[in-house]
C-alpha cells in the first residue's frame, strides 16, 4: 500500500495557481525527496496532505486527490502523519522532554510508557531532557522537534525544509542521523521538501523535480546509492556526485536532460 | 537581595533629602511652598495611625477593583477569540469605556453606589482593564504559525489548542499588561475618592489640603508613592513564582 498518493493536484490562492496538476506517491519504507525553486508550491504540497490547506487558508481551492493509506487528509487517523517544520516549534515555557510529550499529550496515548528515554537517546538530548529550549544549540533544537514528531510512531513523516536554518557541518549531522532513524525503522516513509540537492540525495530514494510556479513534477531521480550515505567519518559514498549532478540538470535544463 | 541593589538606592536617596533639605533651608523656601524634608518625616510620625488606617481603604479599593480588572480583562480577551465577530463589539465599547473621563462618570457612580469604596473600585477597574485585555489579546494571537500547523496535524482540538499553545503563549504578554496596569490603581483609586469619599488617602489629601497643612500632603504622596512601588513589586514577585516556567 502507497504511504502516500496524490493524484492530479491543483492549488489554487484566490486567483493564483499555487500547484498544477501535481502527482506523486511515497510507498511504505520510502524516503521521498521534492526539490524546486523558491515559491514553486512544495511546501504547500506538505500542507494540503494533512488538510492544513484549506484547513487554515480560507482564501485555498483544492482540486484532485489525495489519499493517506487509503484515506482522505480529513479521515486519516490521529497520529498516522506527522510533519516536522522548518522552525523548530518547541514551545519556550516547556523542557525538551516536555515539548517531545506534548505530541502524546494532544492525541490522548500515554506519555509515560518508556518510549521517552528511547527518542532521547536516538536523538542525543538525554542529558538535556529537562533544559528548556533556549538553553539548546539551532541543531539541538531541530533534534528534539525531530522527536517530537518520531515519539508518536507515525507511518509518514513530512518534513519541510527541516534542516534549512542549519549550519552546514550541523546540517549533515542531522542527514546522518535521520537516515540512522530511517535504518532503524523510526522513520518509516517520508515526503522531504527540500532546497539541497545534496539533502536529497543522502536521505532520498527518489528525487522528485519540481517547475516554477504553478509548480508541476518534470522529473524524478531514482537515487541507487548504498546506505549509510554518508559514512561514519562523515564522508560521502561514491557516486553520490554523480547522482546530484543528475538531479542538478534536471533543475538546470526544466526537466530537459 | 544583593547588598548593592538595595545600596546604591539608598545612598541616592539619602543624598537628595539632605541636599533637599539644606538647600530649602539656605533659599528660605516657605513651608507653604515645598516643606523640607525633615517636616515631612515629623508630619508622617504624628500622623501615622490615621494616615495607615486611611492607607488600608485605599489599599483595599485598589487591591479588589485590580482584582475585578483581571477578571474582565481575560474574559473579554478569551470571548474574543473564541467569537472572534464578538470582537467588533468588545473592542470599541472597551475603548469608548476606558476614555469616558472619570469627571462625568464620578457622580453617576457617587449617585448609585453612594460614597462608599465601590465606586472607586469601578474607576481602578476601567483604569486597568484596558492594557490586561489588549496585553492579552495580542498574546493568544503570538503563536507561530508553524506552532499552530503542528497543532492541525495532531487534529488538536480547539480547547486544546487554547489550553495547551494560546494560554501558555499569552503569558509573558499577560504578565506585561499587569505590570502597566497595576501602576495605575493606587492612583486611580486616590482620584477617586477625592471625586467624593469619607476615607482613604484621597480625603487624608483633601484635608491637608483645605487646612493648609503642607507637610502632611508630602506625607500623603511618600506613603502614596511607596504604596506604588510595593504593590508592583509585590506583583513581580507574585508573577515571578507563578509563572517561573516563562522566566
Amino acid at each position: 500500500m502507497n504511504a502516500l498518493g496524490i493524484q492530479d493536484l491543483t492549488v489554487r490562492f484566490g486567483n493564483l495557481i499555487a500547484l498544477s496538476q501535481v502527482s506523486l506517491t511515497v510507498q511504505e519504507h520510502e524516503i521521498v525527496a521534492l526539490i524546486g525553486p523558491s515559491g514553486c508550491g512544495k511546501s504547500t504540497l506538505l500542507r494540503a496532505t494533512v488538510g492544513i490547506v484549506p484547513g487554515m487558508v480560507p482564501t485555498a481551492h483544492l482540486e484532485g486527490g489525495i489519499d493517506l493509506f487509503g484515506k482522505s487528509p480529513i479521515e486519516r487517523h490521529n497520529g498516522e502523519v506527522d510533519m516536522v517544520f522548518q522552525e523548530s516549534c518547541l514551545l519556550p515555557w516547556r523542557t525538551t522532554q516536555a515539548n517531545i510529550r506534548l505530541g502524546l499529550e494532544i492525541l490522548g496515548r500515554n506519555a509515560n510508557n518508556g518510549t521517552l528515554p528511547t527518542i532521547l537517546e536516538a536523538i542525543g538530548l538525554t542529558d538535556f531532557a529537562n533544559c528548556k529550549p533556549r538553553a539548546l544549540s539551532g541543531g539541538m533544537r531541530q533534534r528534539a522537534s525531530l522527536a517530537t514528531s518520531l515519539v508518536t510512531h507515525p507511518k509518514l513523516l513530512l518534513m519541510d525544509e527541516p534542516f534549512a536554518n542549519l549550519d552546514s557541518l550541523t546540517r549533515e549531522q542531522m542527514w546522518q542521523l535521520v537516515e540512522h532513524l530511517h535504518l532503524d525503522d523510526k522513520i518509516q516513509a517520508a515526503l522531504l521538501v527540500t532546497h539541497s540537492i545534496e539533502e536529497a540525495v543522502a536521505l532520498a530514494d527518489r528525487v522528485l523535480v519540481m517547475s516554477e510556479r504553478p509548480g508541476q513534477i518534470i522529473g524524478e531521480v531514482v537515487v541507487r546509492l548504498p546506505r549509510p550515505r554518508i559514512t561514519p567519518e562523515g564522508l560521502l559514498v561514491e557516486g553520490f556526485g554523480a547522482v546530484a549532478n543528475q538531479v542538478r540538470r534536471f533543475i538546470r535544463h526544466g526537466g530537459e536532460v | 537581595m544583593k547588598r548593592s541593589q538595595w545600596l546604591v538606592p539608598l545612598v541616592t536617596l539619602t543624598f537628595l533629602l539632605v541636599a533637599c533639605e539644606v538647600s530649602l533651608t539656605l533659599a528660605r523656601v516657605s513651608t507653604f511652598i515645598f516643606p523640607k524634608p525633615t517636616l515631612i518625616v515629623k508630619a508622617l510620625v504624628e500622623n501615622w495611625g490615621w494616615i495607615v488606617a486611611n492607607l488600608q481603604v485605599t489599599a483595599m479599593e485598589a487591591v479588589v477593583g485590580f482584582a475585578l480588572s483581571i477578571v474582565l480583562g481575560i474574559t473579554l480577551s478569551t470571548v474574543c477569540l473564541f467569537v472572534p465577530q464578538a470582537e467588533n463589539l468588545v473592542v470599541p465599547f472597551a475603548i469608548a469605556i476606558r476614555n469616558v473621563p472619570f469627571v462625568a462618570l464620578a457622580p453617576i457612580l457617587f449617585m448609585t453606589m453612594g460614597y462608599g469604596p465601590w465606586p472607586k473600585i469601578i474607576i481602578v477597574m476601567i483604569v486597568s482593564f484596558f492594557p490586561i485585555m489588549t496585553n492579552l489579546t495580542a498574546g493568544f494571537a503570538s503563536a507561530e504559525v508553524a506552532q499552530k500547523e503542528r497543532f492541525f496535524v495532531w487534529r488538536a482540538t480547539r480547547w486544546q489548542m487554547f489550553v495547551k499553545l494560546q494560554l501558555p503563549s499569552a503569558i509573558p504578554y499577560f504578565v506585561a499588561g499587569l505590570e502597566i496596569a497595576v501602576s495605575n490603581i493606587i492612583i486611580a483609586a486616590i482620584v477617586g475618592e477625592l471625586m467624593g469619599t469619607t476615607k482613604g488617602l484621597g480625603l487624608v489629601i483633601i484635608m491637608a489640603v483645605s487646612q493648609y497643612r503642607f507637610p502632611l500632603l508630602m506625607a500623603t504622596v511618600v506613603v502614596t508613592t511607596a504604596l506604588s512601588i510595593v504593590t508592583t513589586w509585590l506583583l513581580r514577585q507574585a508573577m515571578r513564582i507563578a509563572f517561573s516556567p516563562w522566566n
